[in-house]
């Protein structure tokens, strides 16, 4: 059952204006996952604030490939929010797909 | 020991695939030079975008993976519609593309293109290969992508040292391309489906591909038996519901039936079973079925809540949800809602009467499929022949209509029907263009000649093309900007050229239809002939689709005629 288990950020204010968030995806570090990652947002037209991949601490998935994390942020409205989160879980090789933050300010960006 | 290139086919007859599709070139030459002897027989088409929607064809046909193998360069370039395509239309597809020297990756060599980096949006997975000893595994891996969960394209891209290298590796064997089925672990919420029923006055179904690529035909059609409900198809869910069910509305969305689309938008409860919800089904999306909850069925998560949210979203194998659903059912009470259903379904018939008469098209096509034998596929290309053919075509054949319905791509007929014919060498097979598609991939008629392939080649000639003129027509003030191709060649002596016999069907607008009174001879010849043949059908040129939901639009705003 899909409704649950779709990532929402936070209750916002509009829900068509978009909103600055922050998404934290788990991958196996596998050839062209990253880049399969970055494209679901920029085939939306989408800007990204912040991009940063590195190594999960102690991360090595079955498979042979070690576990990567991506955090992105990123302005996106809700709808947009919801695809790409889905869209996130459906390449192959994603691990986890967490729950999007919502950030309250420009500086959030950066912490 | 053995070569990479020999690792290669090992692979594909491993995976159970006996025909490929490709065309040669520098970096697959250690390939094709281990060709011989594979066991595998190799189709050579006429450019690398034949190859790939052949490949397609054989896909979508037989329900396996398709193989299509292209040079580096250029050649892997040309497969890229292929890719999109199969993504759009979830076919599972393998392309094996030869890339340049290891060494000389990255220096922009000759016939270099970045291939991996170029189709990663289109792809499920792809690798580029830098070991030889990983081919089989890389193989084992591309082929279980392929065509696992909602199918699509996979490429693996081969540098060309690595097919001449030498290995200890094993080749694969068929066992190591036996792939485990995820089963379907959530608990079925019989419980909310039965509550949304009870409560639902106007349900309907709409049946997508997913029903056909789950193979659950049987089970919808169980499922509506019982339920008794308005039931709709999308263009590639066609054949999917008898066309004397009486819950049958024919198809949905912009050149839907009446029938469909007005039931559509009045539905209170619709069960949307393996469809995407795309525009050209939806209309616009704000305004599709304003009034009713939906329950999705999809294999994809990705593709629910894309267009409208699911009230209930059931992720998962149709092949098993449906069945689970069915047993439940045996044991519910439901409300009776033959009112609804006649209601809904009536107009239907009456429509499809009225449209057979104003368009000289669609008689031409009532007459032609009523040639097609039981075992047949009817591949149509893309634009107006292709909505035309589609709200014909009125079988229980489930797979018998293939067509690029989700990228619309001009050009995928007549390599796709080659691909059909081949996984089908008994099927009759009728392949339906424009003038303006059949030139798109019209040197695959010497792939048809040289396989010796009996496809039935309708090309509907209007000399427009007529769906982008239809548009101009209807929207633009009648400005046919750049659509006219009255400089059409000799399509009669361009086939014969090919060694494809072939002749024309005119109209006379003194008779009914404005089809020739004489026509039966020509369309008997045509169809029963066991060897290739062309039948260029001479289309009034202005002729239109209708209905036609205006492109934005909600379907309840369908244009049934001009205005």
């Amino acid at each position: 059952m899909i409704p649950s288990a779709v990532p929402q950020p936070a209750p916002s204010r509009d829900p068509r204006q978009p909103r600055l968030c922050r998404f934290e995806i788990h991958y196996r570090n596998s050839q062209g996952t990253l880049m399969r990652l970055l494209t679901t947002v920029s085939r939306r037209g989408l800007d990204f604030e912040q991009v940063r991949a590195e190594p999960l601490a102690g991360g090595s998935a079955s498979g042979g490939a070690d576990l990567y994390r991506l955090v992105i942020a990123l302005r996106a409205h809700s709808k947009h929010i919801a695809q790409m989160c889905r869209d996130w879980r459906s390449i192959v090789d994603i691990v986890e797909v967490r729950q999007p933050v919502e950030l309250e300010s420009e500086t959030s960006v950066s912490n | 020991m053995a070569k990479g290139a020999d690792l290669v086919w090992a692979s594909v007859r491993a995976a159970g695939v006996d025909t490929v599709f490709g065309y040669p070139g520098g970096a697959v030459i250690p390939l094709y030079d281990a060709l011989e002897g594979s066991g595998v027989r190799h189709i050579l088409t006429r450019h690398e975008q034949g190859a790939v929607f052949a490949a397609e064809g054989w896909a979508r046909a037989s329900g396996r993976a398709g193989v299509a193998i292209a040079t580096s360069g250029p050649g892997a370039t040309n497969l890229v519609t292929g890719i999109a395509d199969a993504k759009m239309d979830s076919v599972p597809l393998v392309c094996i593309t030869g890339q340049v020297r290891s060494n000389l990756i990255g220096t922009d060599a000759f016939q270099e293109i970045d291939v991996f980096g170029m189709t990663l949006p289109l792809t499920k997975w792809s690798c580029l290969v830098r070991r030889v000893e990983e081919i089989p595994s890389v193989m084992r891996r591309a082929f279980e992508i392929a065509q696992s969960g909602r199918p699509g394209p996979v490429l693996v891209d081969i540098p060309v040292d690595l097919l001449k290298a030498i290995t200890t590796a094993e080749p694969p064997t068929p066992d190591q391309f036996v792939f485990p089925h995820s089963s379907a672990s959530v608990a079925f919420p019989a419980v909310a489906l039965a509550a949304l029923l009870r409560e639902a006055k106007k349900p309907v179904a709409l049946i997508g591909a997913g029903v056909k690529l789950a193979g659950a035909e049987v089970a919808a059609r169980r499922l509506l038996d019982k339920l008794q409900i308005p039931a709709g198809m999308t263009v590639h869910g066609l054949g999917a519901i008898p066309p004397d069910a009486a819950y049958n509305l024919g198809m949905v969305g912009m050149h839907g039936t009446r029938a469909a689309n007005t039931a559509l938008h009045e539905t209170d409860l619709l069960l949307v079973l393996g469809a995407r919800l795309d525009d050209r089904v939806t209309g616009d999306p704000e305004r599709f079925a304003p009034a009713a909850r939906i329950v999705h069925f999809e294999i994809d998560a990705a593709q629910l809540d894309r267009v409208r949210p699911a009230h209930l979203a059931i992720v998962g194998d149709l092949a098993e949800l449906l069945p689970r659903w069915l047993q439940v059912l045996d044991h519910t009470d439901l409300p009776d809602w033959s009112e609804w259903r006649v209601l809904a379904c009536g107009p239907e018939r009456a429509e499809m009467e009225a449209s057979a008469k104003a368009v000289p098209a669609l008689q031409l096509l009532d007459e032609l499929y009523a040639l097609l034998p039981p075992e047949h596929h009817v591949v149509a290309d893309v634009g107006q022949h292709q909505m035309w053919a589609a709200q014909r075509y009125r079988t229980a054949h489930s797979r018998g209509f293939i067509n690029s319905g989700g990228l619309g791509s001009m050009g995928f007929a007549l390599p796709a029907a080659i691909g059909v014919q081949l996984a089908h060498p008994a099927s009759r097979v009728l392949c339906i263009s424009g003038d303006g598609g059949f030139q798109m991939n019209i040197q695959e008629l010497a792939t048809v000649r040289r396989c010796g392939l009996p496809l039935k080649l309708l090309v509907v000639d209007n000399k427009y093309l007529g769906m982008v003129r239809q548009w101009q027509q209807l929207f633009y003030d009648h400005n046919y900007a750049e659509t006219d191709l009255s400089d059409n060649p000799d399509f009669v002596t361009l086939a014969r050229a090919y060694g494809i016999a072939s002749e024309r069907l005119g109209l006379d607008p003194s008779a009914p239809h404005g089809l020739p009174r004489q026509r039966g001879d020509v369309l008997k010849r045509f169809m029963e002939s066991d060897e290739a043949r062309l039948l260029v059908f001479e289309c009034p040129p202005e002729a239109n689709v209708f209905p036609m939901v205006p492109s934005g639009a909600a379907l309840s705003e369908m244009l049934l005629q001009e205005k």
